[in-house]
C-alpha cells in the first residue's frame, strides 16, 4: 500500500514537473525541477544532501563515500528528474527507498535535486522527456 | 607400497581428525593442522605453524577448488576449519564445505525479521566476519543479532537466540529506529561465547560486549563499552550523551586466558559531530568521551570492565578504534598492539590498559603529531566549525581498517593492510528521523589519484617499517596471514592474491581473481597436505569509485596448495 502511494505521488509530481518543465537549472544543465535555481532550495538541499544522501554518495556526491560501494556518481546523473525522485522515494538497483534514511517531504527532495543540480558535469541531465 | 603405507596413514589421519569435537585446551591451543578462530588463536596472531607450504615452493601453489558462495553482499569473513570441513557465513547463511574437495555438504539459512531496516541497511545486512565452533557446535551471528547454533557435522539446529537487545526498524514504520546490528563472528572461550554488540552507525546505541551460554544461547554478563555512572570516565559523558554515545564494538577482540580477560576495539563516539551534547570538541587532549574510538579491557568471568584507554578523545574524524587488537609478549609484558584508523599503532599493557608508544605507521598524518608519554595524542588539526570542509589524513577509512594483521613470532614482525588517503570532511547539524539521530558530517574520500593500498611488515618492537607492498588503487587488502613456512599471504582489494617471503616482502607467487577483497586468508592441513583458503566477492570497497574496481556481485572461496 506505501508503495502504490509512492507511486501515485510520483506520478502526480511528475504531471506536476511536466507542467513546470520550462524551469531551467544552472548554466550547464537543464531541469525539470520545479526549483531548479532557487538559491535558497539549492542551501536547503545541500544541508538535506550532507545528512540524507551523502554517507553514501559522498560529500562532492562523486559516488565515493562510505555507506553502499559502488554508489552512483550523481554529478554525471542522466535519467531526468522525474526518475530522480521515483529512486529517492522508492530505491533504485541496490538504494532502499529514502536510501534506508527515512522519508522526506517532496519539497526538500526538490530542494536536494537543485542542489545537485549545480554540481552535475558534463552530459549530465535533470530534463524529463516531453 | 609406499603409497599404500601414505594412504593408510593420511586415512588415519582423517579418522583422528574426524568425529572430534573441540574441546577448550583447543579453543586455547595455537593452530595446528586445524584453523578454530578466525583470526587463527585467541591472541589474533593470525600465524600457522605449518610450513609444507613455504618461501622455497610457494611458486608452485596452485588452485584446488573453487566453491561458489552465492553471495550478494560483500564476503567479508573467512573460513574456519575442523574436521577436514570449512564453515563459511555470508548473507545470513551458514555453509559448510568439504575442505578436501570444495565440496557443500550443507548449507543453513537464516531469515532476518521483515521489519529489520533503519540507517544505511546495505552497510551492513548479509555480513559476517566469521563464524565460531566450540564442543560440537558451530555459531554465527545474524545480521539482527540472534545466535545462530548448528551441529556442525550435519547442520541441524542446535538453537537460534535473538539476543534481547532491539535491531534497526523501518523508518516507515516505528517511531524510534535505533537498534543493534551484527557483522562480526563471535569468539568462542572456555564455557562462553563473546559477542560484540554495536549500533554506532544507527543512531548510536552504546555499544557492549555480551557473553552468552555456549548451550543456550542465554546472556551471562554484559559489559558497556561506555563508562556508566560511577565507573571510572563517566563524567566525560555530559548529561545523557552516553545512551546514544555509540562506542559499539564492531570487530572480534582477543583473549587471555591466564588473565581471564578480553581485549577489544570500540567505534567512534556518537554523532560524528561532536559540537552536540557530548561535548567532544574543544577538548583535545582533555579525555573527553571514555571508551569511544577506544581500546576495552573486560573480566571474562565477571563482564566487569577492567580499563578503557581512549585513543581518540572526543573523537570528531570517525576514527573508530575497532581493528582486533594482538597479544604479544614484548620483553616479557603482555602487551596489546593495536594498529588503527588514526595513522599510528597503538601499544598497551594488558594489565593495566597503561599506554606504552604509539609508533606512526601511516606516511601522512594531519590531524596529530604523535601521541605524548601519557598516550594523548598532540593535536595538530582544529575540529572544523559546522559547515567547514577540511582535508584530514588519514580518512576515516583509516590507515588501518578493519582487515584484520598477522604477528610472527619467528620474524618478529606485524604484517599491516593499509590504506593511504586523505577525505573531504565536513560537520553538519545531526538530524533526527524515527528518533535516530544522523551522523552530523559529510565526507568523500580521495582523490583517486593519491588514494593507494600498501601491505607492509614493521619489526613488532619499535614499529619500524621492514618492507611495503603498493598498489595504485584504492582500498586495502582482505588482511594478513603468516606462517612458519616464512611466508606472508594476502590479497589487494582488485583480488590479486600474493604470496610473499615473511622477511623481505619478495613476491614469490601471484594470482589474479579480479574480485573484491574483504576477507583474509587462512591455511589448514587436510588429508595431509597443507591448503591456504581465501574468500572474495561483493563490490569495491568503501570510498572507492566503480570504474576503478569494475568487479561485481559472486563469492566465492579458493583453496590452494601446492601439487
Amino acid at each position: 500500500m506505501n508503495k502504490l502511494l509512492n507511486y501515485i505521488i510520483v506520478i502526480l509530481l511528475y504531471t506536476f514537473t511536466s507542467i513546470s518543465a520550462h524551469a531551467v537549472g544552472t548554466e550547464s544543465v537543464k531541469s525539470s525541477n520545479p526549483i531548479s535555481g532557487d538559491a535558497t532550495a539549492i542551501e536547503e538541499g545541500k544541508t538535506l544532501y550532507r545528512a540524507n544522501c551523502a554517507y553514501c554518495h559522498g560529500l562532492r556526491a562523486n559516488g565515493k563515500g562510505r555507506g553502499l560501494p559502488k554508489s552512483a556518481n550523481l554529478r554525471k546523473f542522466k535519467r531526468g528528474y522525474t526518475a530522480f525522485v521515483s529512486a529517492v522515494v522508492n530505491g533504485y538497483k541496490r538504494m532502499p527507498a529514502w536510501g534506508g534514511m527515512g522519508p522526506l517531504e517532496y519539497e526538500q527532495i526538490n530542494a536536494i535535486g537543485a542542489y545537485l543540480e549545480t554540481m552535475a558535469k558534463e552530459g549530465a541531465n535533470w530534463e524529463d522527456e516531453e | 607400497m609406499i603409497k599404500v603405507i601414505l594412504s593408510m596413514l593420511i586415512f588415519l589421519s582423517f579418522l583422528t581428525k574426524a568425529n572430534a569435537d573441540v574441546t577448550n585446551n583447543d579453543l586455547l591451543a595455537e593452530p595446528g593442522d586445524d584453523w578454530l578462530h578466525t583470526n587463527g588463536n585467541h591472541a589474533a596472531h593470525r600465524f600457522s605453524p605449518l610450513n609444507q607450504i613455504n618461501d622455497s615452493n610457494a611458486g608452485n601453489l596452485s588452485i584446488d577448488w573453487i566453491y561458489s558462495t552465492g553471495g550478494q553482499t560483500n564476503a567479508q569473513g573467512p573460513v574456519i576449519e575442523h574436521d577436514n570441513m570449512l564453515f563459511y557465513a555470508q548473507d545470513n547463511q551458514l555453509h559448510a564445505i568439504d575442505a578436501i574437495t570444495g565440496m557443500n555438504i550443507w548449507r543453513y539459512d537464516h531469515e532476518i525479521p521483515e521489519d529489520f531496516g533503519g540507517q544505511f541497511n546495505p552497510f551492513f545486512t548479509g555480513k559476517h566476519r566469521g563464524v565460531a565452533i566450540a564442543g560440537s557446535t558451530v555459531y554465527m551471528l545474524s545480521t539482527e543479532c540472534s545466535i545462530v547454533a548448528l551441529n556442525y557435522k550435519t547442520g541441524d539446529e542446535v538453537y537460534s537466540y535473538k539476543i534481547d537487545r532491539p535491531y534497526p526498524r523501518q523508518f516507515e514504520t516505528t517511531a524510534d529506529g535505533n537498534g543493534y546490528f551484527c557483522t562480526s563472528n563471535p569468539v568462542a572461550i572456555p564455557g562462553k561465547l563473546i559477542v560484540p554488540m554495536n549500533a554506532t552507525d544507527t543512531g548510536g546505541l552504546q555499544g557492549y560486549v555480551h557473553a552468552h551460554s555456549l548451550e543456550t544461547g542465554e546472556r551471562l554478563w554484559a559489559a558497556p563499552m561506555i563508562p556508566q555512572p560511577g565507573e571510572p570516565g563517566a563524567d566525560t559523558w555530559p548529561g545523557d550523551s552516553r545512551i546514544y554515545g555509540g562506542a559499539g564494538p564492531w570487530m572480534a577482540g582477543t583473549y587471555d586466558h591466564e588473565l581471564k580477560t578480553y581485549f577489544t576495539g570500540t567505534a567512534n563516539a556518537y554523532p560524528w559531530n561532536p559540537y552536540g551534547e557530548r561535548q567532544g570538541a574543544g577538548s583535545e587532549g582533555n579525555n573527553a568521551n571514555v571508551g569511544a574510538a577506544a581500546i576495552v579491557a573486560v573480566d571474562t568471568d565477571t563482564g566487569k570492565v577492567k580499563w578503557r584507554y581512549t585513543v581518540v578523545p572526543g573523537d570528531p574524524w570517525d576514527y573508530d578504534a575497532q581493528h582486533t587488537p594482538i597479544l604479544v609478549d614484548i620483553n616479557n609484558q603482555t602487551t596489546v598492539v593495536q594498529a588503527n584508523k588514526t595513522g599510528y599503532m597503538h601499544y598497551l599493557d594488558a594489565v593495566t590498559g597503561k599506554f606504552l608508544q604509539a609508533p606512526q605507521i601511516a606516511d601522512k598524518i594531519t590531524w596529530a603529531n604523535g601521541y605524548d608519554t601519557d598516550g594523548n595524542p598532540i593535536w595538530s588539526q582544529a575540529v572544523p566549525q559546522e559547515g567547514v570542509e577540511v582535508i584530514v589524513w588519514p580518512s576515516l577509512l583509516g590507515s588501518v581498517n578493519m582487515s584484520p594483521a598477522a604477528y610472527n613470532p619467528q620474524t618478529e614482525m606485524i604484517y599491516l593492510p593499509r590504506r593511504e588517503a586523505p577525505m573531504a570532511y565536513t560537520l553538519e547539524k545531526v538530524q533526527v528521523t524515527s528518533n535516530v539521530r544522523n551522523l552530523g558530517a559529510a565526507f568523500e574520500i580521495g582523490p583517486d589519484d593519491v588514494d593507494k593500498q600498501v601491505n607492509s611488515a614493521h619489526n613488532i618492537k619499535d614499529g619500524s617499517e621492514a618492507w611495503r607492498t603498493e598498489v595504485n588503487k584504492g582500498g586495502d587488502s582482505g588482511g594478513m596471514l603468516t606462517t612458519a613456512g616464512n611466508l606472508t599471504i594476502f590479497s589487494t582489494q582488485g583480488g590479486q592474491i600474493n604470496v610473499v617471503n615473511a622477511t623481505t616482502g619478495q613476491i614469490l607467487y601471484t594470482f589474479d581473481t579480479n574480485s573484491n577483497s574483504d576477507a583474509a586468508a587462512v591455511t589448514y592441513l587436510a588429508n595431509g597436505k597443507q591448503h591456504i583458503a581465501f574468500t572474495f566477492g561483493g563490490l569495491p570497497q568503501f570510498g572507492t569509485a566503480g570504474s576503478s574496481n569494475p568487479v561485481n556481485n559472486g563469492g566465492v572461496i579458493v583453496s590452494l596448495s601446492v601439487k
